[in-house]
């Protein structure tokens, strides 16, 4: 048996988050079917010369796009399908009843950090653009102020919190 | 009281949020009475579509306010180092519940506004993210409730 797995029928709160968790991962993924959806469309509009919009810009044609931003919004996606994945294992791990693990605390961590970087890079973006405005003075506020990054932040302080709640989990299987 | 090893580190993130969520407070504690001040003056003068805007604009900064407190008081809690215990679980509860009905509240507001008096100033997106937040919040509450108990239960052991 696993240790981490908490009595599923002792506790009716436990199955109220397996279920939601489970009716979530639904959500999930038709969500990401409606997205698939739209990006098609989206490149059919492409197609039919509707003006591209990258990081706040508009742009009529794909050879239009700086490097720079298609860089940006490359690592962008690259950090979203991350972010998914690690959601999606988390709602995985919640469905089958383990709350208290170190897959959890972890999967939550890589939400935070995924987050916190993703709000760094946001923050950084007018920097890349032009680099010679104002760099270092507004940098660290407009990081500060990003909400990528003041989410990420939470969500680690949520990880290391979940964390102290696995090591009194195990010291009860221990006791026990 | 048990040495947790990621106390610290949460104690020490706990009180610059907090520091952040007290600056907010004080924005809205001034920030209310700021709006409020001008619309009591200019009632009388002001058409029926414009009241609406006016009386709803300080109920959904007085919302907001209630979700800073919670979260304020959730970090107060963590920076006390009480990570599981009803009042903290219960704080942050109450701010996803607080959230999600401000979700609702300027769902409303802002589409009785868009529908009856034409007033575009509102994104549909950003109103999305309110019910995400809230809910999460509420999500990691329970959570947190299960780790309380464990606690509680590991106490009563020990």
């Amino acid at each position: 048996m696993n240790v981490n797995e908490i009595s599923p029928n002792a506790n009716p709160r436990l199955s109220r988050i397996k279920k939601l968790s489970r009716s979530l991962k639904v959500v999930f993924l038709f969500y990401f079917v409606v997205l698939g959806l739209v990006l098609i469309v989206s490149h059919g509009q492409i197609a039919v010369k509707m003006p591209i919009q990258v990081g706040g810009q508009n742009f009529s044609s794909l050879r239009e796009i700086p490097a720079v931003l298609k860089t940006y919004e490359a690592i962008c996606f690259c950090l979203y399908l991350l972010a998914v994945i690690a959601f999606y294992r988390l709602l995985n791990l919640y469905e089958k009843g383990i709350i208290f693990s170190a897959e959890n605390v972890s999967q939550i961590r890589r939400l935070g950090q995924l987050a916190v970087f993703y709000g760094v890079l946001s923050a950084c973006l007018p920097v890349f653009e032009t680099p010679y405005v104002k760099f270092p003075l507004t940098l660290p506020l407009n990081i500060l102020c990003s909400p990528g990054f003041m989410v990420g932040c939470l969500t680690i302080i949520i990880a290391w919190v979940m964390d102290e709640g696995r090591k009194i989990q195990e010291e009860q299987e221990l006791t026990v | 009281m048990k040495n947790y090893q990621n106390k610290a580190n949460i104690v020490r993130v706990s009180k610059i949020i907090r520091y952040i969520l007290f600056a907010g407070l004080v924005v809205w504690i001034i920030g209310i009475p700021v709006v409020l001040i001008p619309i009591v003056a200019m009632w009388s003068r002001a058409v029926p579509a414009s009241r609406y805007l006016q009386c709803g604009t300080p109920l959904t900064m007085a919302m907001c306010l209630i979700v800073n407190l919670k979260l304020f008081r959730f970090f107060d809690r963590l920076k006390n180092g009480h990570l599981f215990d009803a009042q903290t679980v219960g704080n942050l509860d109450n701010a996803g519940r607080w959230w999600v009905a401000l979700w609702f509240f300027e769902t409303l507001f802002f589409g009785i506004s868009h529908t009856f008096i034409q007033f575009t100033n509102a994104n549909p997106l950003d109103f999305g993210s309110g019910l995400f937040a809230g809910l999460t919040l509420i999500f990691v509450a329970w959570l947190l409730k299960e780790a309380q108990e464990l606690q509680q239960e590991q106490e009563l052991t020990v």
